[in-house]
């Protein structure tokens, strides 16, 4: 069975890009905004989450912390997705909670892949 | 403006946008704005039938992206307000699509208007404003050039 990867994204091209770089080896499950990927990532979890930061209303960084928050989705691999590499942001982000940091647009995808292969295989917990 | 582009239009391009009509059957066309590397990439990754999908979804959402941000603009004129939410967000998703396709003078003078709404700074917005519609007209125009060859072809 293909490890679960919920994508949390409001730019359609973006979404369209990443699924087409994933889609062979993982199930992408898609979700268009902050408050609808926290009730999907809460009644199913997937194995890892991409998530964009920018999104409308609830944010990514909102999103978030409210997994981080959740014992139930203890442990859950999430990547931040930002396309602003601001200097500062990915110490800020990790510091956050993020586990990675990738930047947009995507120009090699074996970073996206690497970091993904990387939190599919850590230690859960 | 045109020096905003320099060091991010890829190399052997250099006859500009404006020179006529590429030849048929000689692969991406000479073009300044947008970089052939972008538009192979999306190739690479799912094949003509995404290249031509994400470039439509461009061409359908960066109009509405634009108007967003004017309207934002013209409402923040009006009321001594800052410009809405919307505008902001607007300018960022037009600076995430745009460098996708490769528009990338036009990714950078989105990026720019995002920091310059965010920042309240009402002078540059007017400024970057009119290089935005002078840059997305071009670009619009070698889009649809791009996606009509490629619907003939």
């Amino acid at each position: 069975m293909k490890p679960r990867i919920a994508l949390v994204e409001d730019n359609p091209d973006n979404r369209l890009l990443v699924q087409a770089i994933l889609d062979d080896e993982y199930e992408i499950v898609v979700y268009e905004d902050g408050v609808s990927a926290l009730e999907g990532i809460r009644a199913s979890t997937p194995d890892l989450v991409l998530l964009d930061i920018s999104l409308p209303e609830l944010s990514g960084l909102e999103v978030l912390r409210r997994i981080r928050k959740d014992p139930e989705l203890d442990g859950l691999f999430i990547v931040a997705l930002t396309a602003h590499a601001m200097a500062g942001d990915r110490e800020r982000l990790l510091a956050e909670g993020f586990d990675e940091y990738l930047t947009k647009p995507i120009v090699d995808e074996a970073v996206l892949l690497e970091a993904i292969s990387r939190g599919l295989s850590r230690p859960s917990g | 403006m045109r020096g905003a582009a320099s060091g991010e239009s890829p190399g052997g391009a250099p006859g500009g946008s404006s020179s006529g009509t590429p030849a048929p059957g000689t692969g991406p066309p000479p073009s300044a704005r947008i970089d052939p590397a972008a538009l192979e990439r999306l190739s690479e990754w799912g094949g003509g039938a995404l290249r031509s999908r994400i470039i439509g979804l461009f061409l359908e959402n960066a109009p509405e992206r634009m108007e967003a941000i004017r309207e934002g603009l013209a409402e923040e004129r009006a009321g001594g307000e800052d410009a809405p939410e919307l505008a902001e967000r607007s300018a960022h998703s037009l600076a995430s699509s745009a460098a996708n396709v490769g528009a990338h003078m036009l990714a950078t003078l989105s990026r720019r208007m995002e920091s310059a709404l965010v920042g309240g700074s009402r002078e540059r917005t007017v400024q970057l404003l009119s290089a935005m519609e002078t840059e997305m007209e071009v670009v619009m125009e070698e889009f649809k050039r791009i996606q009509e060859r490629e619907g003939a072809g």
